[in-house]
This record gives C-alpha cells, structure tokens and sequence, in this order.
C-alpha cells in the first residue's frame, strides 16, 4: 500500500513538474530568446573590436569603455558623458513635469463619474491618438523666434522680443516630451489614486487639516508606488529618446541615443554602441530596481 | 474494429497526400503570381524616387522585376548590406564616398562594362570619377548615375539675390548689411559641416588626394569656429521638410544643404534661391555597386545601365529633382531647375572620405554639445 501511495505522489508530483513546464516552457524561451540572448550579445560586442573590412573580430578589449569616458582632456571629457549627462537631466525635468502636471488631472479623474469623467478623459487623451511625427511638426511650427508662440507673444504689449524659453533647444525638447509621456503618468496616478479610500481624506478634513496638508500627509503617501511607477514609466523612455531631439534640439545639443546611433551608422562602430547601450540600460536597470522594491504588481496597474 | 481503425489510417493518408499535393500546386501558383513567372527580381537598396520608374526598367527590359527598398541614407545603407553578408540586395546604391567603403569589405563586385554599354555617355568628369575613386587592383566596382552639390540657400527677401556668393555668408554674423544672427543653418552631419567649414576657411589643400584629410592644426581651428559662430547659428539641420518649414515662418535667412533639398523648398516656398559661391561647390554623386554576394548580377548591371539611359536617366532626374551624371540623358531634360551652367563641373570638389572619420565625428559632437 505504501509503495503504491509513493509510485502515486511520484507521477503526481511529475504531472505537476509537466504542466508548469509547459505552462512556463513558452515565457521562457520567449524571455530568453529575445532578452536574454541580445543582452549576452551586447556585452559580447561591447568587448570586441571592428577590423578594416568593417567585420566583427571578437575579443576581450576594453577600449570602447575607455573610448566612452577617457577623451582627450581626460576623464570624464567625452561627447558620450556630455551627452549621458544631459539625457538625464531632460529626462528628470521631463519626469517632475508629467507628475506636476498629471497629479491634479488624476485627481480630478477620480473625483468625477459617468459622463463628465468620460469627456474629461477623453478631452485629456485625444491629441495622443494622433501620429508622433505629426505631433512633433505641430510642435515645430510652435517653436522659433517666429513661431507661433513667441509671434502671438509679440503681438501682445507685454512682450517686446520673442521669449528664449519658446526658441528651439533644451526647454522645446522638455516641453514636447512632457506632452509625449503625460498619459503614462495621468493613467499611472489615475490607478494609484482611485484606489485610496476617501473617507481617510474626509475624516482628515474633519480633524481640521488644510487642502495642501492633506494633500501632503494623506493623497501623495496613499498613492507614492504609482508615484514611482509612473516616473519609471516616463524617466526611462525620454533617457533613449531620439526623434523629438532630432526636431526640436535643432542639432544644438546630443541626447545620448543620438550620440550612439550616429557612431553606429557613420562609423559601423557597432562596439562603441554597444558598449554605450550598456550604460543607458544602468539607470533603467536601478530605475525598475526601485519600482520592484517598492511596489505591488496591483500597484502598478 | 481493427479493418475500421486500417480504413481510416488509408484515408489519412490519402488526405495527408491530397493535401501535399494541393500546398505544392498552390506554392507554386503564388510564386508564379509574385515573380510574374519566369525572370529575374533584382532587389535595390536606395534613396527614394527609384522607384518611379520601375515600371519603364521593367519595360524595357522585359525579363526583369524590380524589387526596391529605401534606406535612410549611405551610413544606413553600408550597415544593412554589411551586416545581411551583401546577400540581401543585388544592388546598393549609396553617396560615391561611401563606395570605397563597399570596396574595403568585399562587398561590392567589379562592373561588368560590356554590360553597361551606357557607360560612355557619362560627363568625363564622372567617368574619371568611377575610375578612380571607385577602382581597385585594375577594376571599378561603382557607377556614378546621379549627382548634385551643396551650398547655401537664401531667403531673397531678406538677402538679396546680388548679394556676393561666398562660404563667408555662413560664418558671418552680418553679411552685405543684413543681420544673420540666428538666421543660419549647417547641415546636420558631421562630414558635410565640417567640409563647409574648411572650405569657408581656405583648407582647399585638404581636398586633394583620394581622401579629405585636414591636419591637427586645420581640424582645430575648423573646431574653434564651429563653437563660436554656434551662437549665431539656428541650428543644425538637414531635411527638406524642417528646411521649409523654417523659410515659410521666417525663421532662417540662409541654409547650407543639398542642392535637390533647397529645388524641393523652392518648389514650396517663395523667394528662396540656391547659391553659387565663388568658392568650390561640394559635389557628390551616387555609385551604385553590385554586391559581391548577388546572384543576379548579369541582371543588376543591366538595370543600372537603365539607369543611364537617356530617357529613363532623364525621368529619374525629374522625378527626384536630382541631375543626371549622363550626359545624354541631361540633354533631354527640359527643367529649368535641372539644367546646369556649361563648365559647372569642372569647379567642383567630389566627396571622398575623410582621412579621420572618427576624429572628425568625436569634434561635431563636441561642437554640438559646447
């Protein structure tokens, strides 16, 4: 009887180890596949060197990274960092924008229902249903000392010249993005915040707190893990970004995806670019390491 | 039990039967359908407007179908044929200094000239070209169809036209009167840029030989005044669309580009003109080459010798505002923005590639980034 039971749990434990193979089998092959395998080969180029007939000869070198940081001032005087640099500081104001200006929009989002809730999301959402590209030329003709910005400016009597902040260059590139990566953040803070429960915030009322402190010690703890996703959500995409800067940076400056694609098509330097990429994924990698430490899979969405 | 379990097993088999047999007809019948029967696809890699004549290479022709990609420019070009093995396409048709490029990784296949009976009929000045930019060991591996050259559009109500046709322009942050001052744009590429600048500097000597090679000195000085005329400087910008753009709102007065760019933002916007700088125009032209690796290569030279018909050379032209380097197909051109003065091309400088390519894109990346 005993070796029955035994032969009994062991086909069942097998059946079980079966069914989570072929359950988990495809996500894997899937994660490996398309992850894991084109990560392994960037590193691998990120170490090799580019012959003459401009083919891949693998080795172990480590001069693409000294060629990213060691330029010919010194340490740290490189286009690349320049560049990394200057990705993450637009990618950081574009983040704190997206929640200054998705934050109350979210809020108002919860507090209303049925009709007026539906025409406000809709209201917020339908420029975004248009195609980027198209979206980017609008914001072209916005832009300039004779943009229409600036032109309608002017003609006012409070302006004289046009406005340095609406000519083509860094705040043009924040302005844009922050236009490009709203939704990811108002929907982020949407979910985050339709969850809170709002007698909390009515009781606080009651005990005699101000708007802004309730806003303070009550909505935005309540709602920090969407916080943090959503900044993940648009931090990461304006770092690699590429197009907006092509248009609106007016080649004044370089983001870092510029600086590494130009390298890849000009020069085939394929390992330059790869061993660049590694470092734009570092800040993603920390950028999701936060978000896994801080916050529920429900949290997110 | 046994005969019923036999009987169905025949049946599958038969159906597995029918049914190879009927995905055999059918593959068939598809690949009929898509490669129009018998004859040759040749695939090309290249700039749009190719594509427009298709069907009078097709015609002329008869056995041949054309297949054709568009590729975002040369770097991108060499890239994708580099890294496909030059299996992918039968023909890649990049800018003439890319060529050596092509050469140097084995990925281009020697020009079978009595195929490209039209060879004769280009302008000398490209003929030389071919054989000497695009030759190695005793073989020419390119062949030049069409071209232009860079200089400087101008917006005339601003700028007037009889104003001194110089490089100057670009780097001045007054000329003849008029204020430029963040009026002016360069093209967005290193390699273009940094030309204009030598060019506006006098370095004329660095253009002679098989590359563009400035010396330190040159390369810091070209450097020191990319910086500080930046300031002045709209921008760096390069497609035709951003360019027009930027002359309807009024926001550029001159724009060092392509040649076909500013006839494009001519064709939209008035009171644009196109330079002639007393200086030397930068001229480039597109080498087409058969890969090393085509299959059909017979076929690919003979679709490029199309290319240098007089009447499909002269439809392509019109098509993509680009001139022709046959002359024969020139002479049947009647578009005023096509033709050019008689001895333009004896002034011009050719595009080579640069001596210190990385240097020189490490410098515009610093110059974008001071």
């Amino acid at each position: 009887m005993k070796t029955i039971d035994r032969l009994g749990d062991a086909f069942e434990k097998q059946g079980q180890r079966a069914k989570l193979t072929l359950m988990a089998g495809p996500g894997v092959g899937w994660l490996l596949t398309l992850i894991l395998l084109p990560t392994a080969f960037l590193v691998a180029v990120s170490f090799a060197e580019i012959n003459s007939s401009y083919d891949v000869v693998w080795s172990v070198s480590v001069s693409n990274y000294q060629e990213l940081f060691i330029g010919q001032d010194g340490w740290f005087q490189t286009p690349f960092v320049d560049s990394f640099l200057l990705s993450l500081r637009i990618s950081a104001a574009t983040t704190l924008a997206t929640v200054v200006l998705a934050y109350p929009v979210a809020y108002l989002l919860t507090r209303l229902s049925g009709r007026r809730f539906k025409l406000l999301l809709f209201a917020v959402l339908v420029p975004f249903f248009t195609i980027f590209i198209v979206r980017i030329y609008s914001w072209l003709s916005l832009f300039g000392s004779q943009g229409l910005i600036n032109s309608a400016l002017v003609a006012t009597p409070f302006v004289a010249e046009p406005l340095g902040i609406f000519e083509y260059g860094v705040a043009a590139v924040v302005i844009s993005l922050t236009h490009a990566f709203f939704p990811y953040m108002l929907l982020t803070l949407y979910s985050s915040l339709e969850g809170i429960d709002y007698g909390v915030i009515e009781a606080s009322r009651d005990l005699g707190a101000s708007r802004l402190e309730i806003a303070k010690d009550v909505v935005v703890p309540l709602s920090v893990q969407g916080l943090i996703t959503g900044c993940v959500f648009v931090f990461v995409p304006a770092l690699g970004t590429f197009i907006t800067p092509q248009f609106l940076a007016r080649g004044q400056f370089t983001m870092i995806a510029e600086v590494l694609t130009a390298r890849i098509t000009e020069l085939y330097a394929l390992n330059y670019g790869a061993a660049g990429s590694l470092f734009l994924i570092v800040p993603t990698l920390i950028a999701f390491a936060i978000v896994m430490r801080t916050t529920s899979l429900e949290a997110m969405g | 039990m046994t005969k019923s379990l036999g009987t169905h097993m025949v049946d599958r088999r038969q159906f597995i039967k029918t049914a190879g047999a009927a995905g055999v007809a059918g593959m068939a019948g598809v690949s009929g359908c898509m490669g129009g029967g018998s004859g040759t696809t040749v695939s090309i890699l290249t700039w749009t407007g190719y594509d427009d004549v298709n069907d009078q290479v097709e015609e002329t022709l008869g056995d041949v179908t054309l297949d054709v990609s568009i590729a975002d420019g040369s770097a991108n070009m060499f890239s994708t044929v580099n890294a496909g093995g030059g299996e992918e396409y039968d023909i890649v048709i990049p800018n003439n200094e890319y060529v050596p490029r092509f050469i140097e990784a084995d990925l281009a296949a020697p020009v079978d000239m009595d195929v490209v009976s039209n060879f004769d009929t280009l302008y000398p000045t490209f003929q030389s070209a071919a054989e000497g930019q695009f030759a190695d060991g005793g073989d020419v591996y390119g062949l030049p169809v069409q071209f232009g050259w860079y200089a400087y559009g101008y917006d005339t109500s601003v700028l007037p036209e009889d104003h001194e046709h110089s490089y100057d322009v670009l780097f001045s942050e007054e000329y003849e009167g008029v204020d430029l001052t963040g009026g002016i744009t360069l093209y967005d590429g290193y390699y273009k840029s940094i030309m204009a600048a030598g060019l506006a500097l006098g370095y004329t000597d660095a253009f002679e030989g098989d590359t563009v090679s400035f010396t330190d000195e040159q390369l810091t000085s070209i450097e020191e005044t990319l910086i500080d005329f930046k300031p002045n400087l709209l921008g760096f910008v390069h497609d035709e669309e951003t360019l027009t753009q930027d002359y309807q709102n009024g926001n550029v007065v001159v724009s060092y580009a392509n040649r076909s760019t500013h006839v494009g933002i001519m064709n939209d916007v008035e009171n644009v003109a196109f330079s002639q700088p007393a200086e030397e125009e930068l001229t480039w032209f597109e080498g087409a080459v058969v890969t090393a690796g085509s299959s059909n290569k017979e076929a690919a030279f003979r679709v490029l010798n199309e290319y240098l018909d007089p009447e499909i050379g002269a439809a392509l032209s019109e098509t993509r505002n680009i001139m022709n380097t046959s002359q024969a197909a020139m002479d049947t051109i009647e578009t005023p923005s096509l033709q050019i003065e008689p001895g333009v091309l004896e002034g011009m400088i050719p595009f080579k590639p640069a001596e210190q390519d990385a240097a020189w894109i490490e410098m515009f990346e610093r110059v974008k980034n001071a």
